[in-house]
């Protein structure tokens, strides 16, 4: 654990500067500065999949509360039933499978790079770019499969 | 497999704690997975979705046990997260002295929580 939680560590504290750096003059930076610096997409990656980790713990107490509510009986399936088709509910659903697919996909990189595949600089920026991709394609799915 | 799963692996059932750590992480999740394509699954193919099929799929035996299962690996799943989240963000050059104590608040309510969901669990799923 201490050595994977140092890796993300590394990864996120490693800020690449898109502007090459000049030759000569100050070495000084502004704050303006700091609009054309950025994470890696590794770094990104990574970050977000703690953000969906953190963020699906506490979303656990609202489903585990949902499922206790909806096993009441009948009447209060079908009132939870009805809020899950307001938009409000609807929206909460979608936001909860977003961080669910985002968490779940990330997570499958991470099993994968396991079994030491993608562990270079550049196997571990292609397998990110794959996760954000293949998340944003579930979550556009799982928008179309709440909403429509 | 390769020589570092087999590493990582030996190490883990040595129950070094960051590699114990790690397979149960790994475990899991692969259980986690597993149980929300089921439920996944379920959406997607129950035709009309009623009080009654409802309640009758919680019933089922494997879908209660399946149920206890994931929400156990949701609070070791959880609880390696925040620690592991925890100990990178609630740091010393962060927070300057008072890191510790609010680490521990932390930790504290983490491991609540984990206890709470599994608790509540057991009361939804053995319950009904």
């Amino acid at each position: 654990m201490c050595s994977v939680s140092s890796e993300v560590q590394k990864v996120e504290s490693k800020v690449v500067k898109k502007k090459s750096r000049p030759v000569s003059g100050p070495r000084n930076i502004g704050p303006l500065d700091l609009l054309t610096y950025t994470f890696p997409l590794t770094a990104i990656a990574s970050i977000t999949h703690r953000i969906a980790g953190v963020f699906l713990y506490f979303s656990l107490g609202l489903a585990l509360y949902a499922l206790h509510y909806s096993l009441q009986s009948e009447e209060h399936f079908n009132n939870l039933a009805g809020f899950f088709s307001s938009p409000l509910g609807m929206l909460l659903v979608w936001v909860i499978l977003s961080g669910l697919a985002y968490h779940f996909v990330a997570g499958i990189k991470h099993l994968i790079m396991d079994l030491g595949i993608g562990e270079s600089l550049e196997g571990g920026a292609l397998l990110a770019k794959l996760t954000v991709s293949v998340a944003a394609l579930l979550i556009v799915l799982a928008g179309f499969w709440v909403f429509l | 497999m390769n020589e570092k799963v087999v590493f990582k692996l030996t190490n883990a059932f040595k129950m070094s704690s960051g590699a114990s750590d790690w397979l149960i992480q790994r475990t899991t999740a692969v259980i986690l997975g597993s149980y929300f394509l089921t439920l996944f699954a379920f959406f997607l193919y129950s035709e009309e979705l009623n009080f009654a099929v409802w309640t009758g799929f919680f019933n089922n035996i494997f879908i209660k046990i399946f149920t206890m299962l994931a929400v156990l690996s949701a609070g070791l799943h959880g609880w390696i997260g925040m620690w592991a989240i925890g100990g990178d963000y609630l740091q010393e050059h962060h927070f300057g002295p008072i890191a510790g104590p609010i680490r521990r608040v932390y930790l504290g309510l983490c491991i609540l929580l984990a206890f709470a969901y599994v608790g509540f669990a057991v009361l939804i799923v053995w319950g009904i």
